[in-house]
């Protein structure tokens, strides 16, 4: 994916986004821990600066707003929570449940340092 | 392709390739659904904001992308994995930038395109309907790429 930005961008172009990953360095079975506990699409095996150098691109911000992403995450699930009885009507009661049972996981996932959240920009040379 | 802008520079060509059926049919639910006037209450209320977010991207930390990007009425920017269109479509209001939103299910590229229209940006923008490995865009045609989250 990351290669393929970096072939459409021009050249001094920049590519800047937010990404939920794991820490580096964890074990088996942290990994399978992280990956029970995270957003189902976004973990990725190696740093997203790596992979961003790897796919060509020089990194010019990787910042840890991990704090941020957990601070948001509480505030989406005190307000699901805040809204239960339209939300429940709305989604209905499966939905509901799911959506308040991956949210409480992620801040799980937060609080045991399985997940983070970086913001990267990074330039084509 | 979806949308009024032209593609500026990019190659229109329709593209669905290298996607499981099964990852496909989980975003149509979650798209499917649409946007409600609760969606928007728990926005409002978690967030401080009615932007038409989803996500973990704060109103505060779009605007840190608009200005990593360095974003300008002249750029060309796509929105990687856009979903409803947040954040790129923001970033094309706050800025005047011509943008381009990129993802898998049609039913989310068409509200994000009423969503511009609410907004009156639907005239700089365009949606394709393409798979983030194999995007179908000209080779450097794009001055900025803007992702919330997709990356994997």
């Amino acid at each position: 994916m990351l290669r393929a930005c970096y072939e459409i961008l021009r050249p001094g172009g920049r590519i800047a986004g937010y990404a939920i990953h794991v820490p580096p360095g964890l074990s088996e079975a942290q990994a399978r821990r992280a990956a029970e506990l995270g957003p189902s699409e976004v973990l990725a095996e190696s740093p997203i600066g790596d992979l961003l150098r790897e796919a060509g691109f020089r990194v010019i911000v990787d910042e840890d707003v991990t704090e941020d992403f957990q601070a948001t995450c509480e505030a989406i699930l005190r307000a699901r929570r805040d809204l239960e009885e339209e939300l429940r009507g709305e989604e209905g009661d499966v939905v509901f449940e799911e959506e308040l049972e991956k949210k409480a996981l992620t801040l799980q996932g937060i609080s045991e340092d399985l997940l983070r959240r970086s913001l990267l920009v990074a330039s084509k040379s | 392709m979806l949308g009024h802008g032209s593609a500026c520079g990019a190659d229109h060509q329709l593209a669905l390739v290298n996607v499981g059926r099964e990852r496909l049919e989980y975003f149509r639910e979650q798209y499917d659904r649409g946007r409600s006037e609760v969606a928007r209450k728990v926005e409002q209320l978690a967030l401080g904001q009615d932007v038409g977010g989803n996500g973990y991207t704060t109103v505060a930390q779009a605007q840190q992308l608009s200005e990593a990007l360095e974003l300008s009425t002249e750029s060309l920017l796509l929105d990687l994995g856009a979903g409803r269109g947040w954040p790129g479509t923001y970033l094309g209001w706050s800025s005047g930038c011509r943008f381009v939103l990129s993802d898998l299910p049609a039913e989310a590229l068409h509200q994000a395109l009423v969503y511009a229209e609410a907004r009156g940006v639907s005239s700089q923008m365009s949606a394709v309907r393409a798979d983030g490995t194999a995007l179908p865009f000209a080779l450097h045609s794009f001055d900025a790429v803007v992702h919330a989250d997709v990356l994997c």
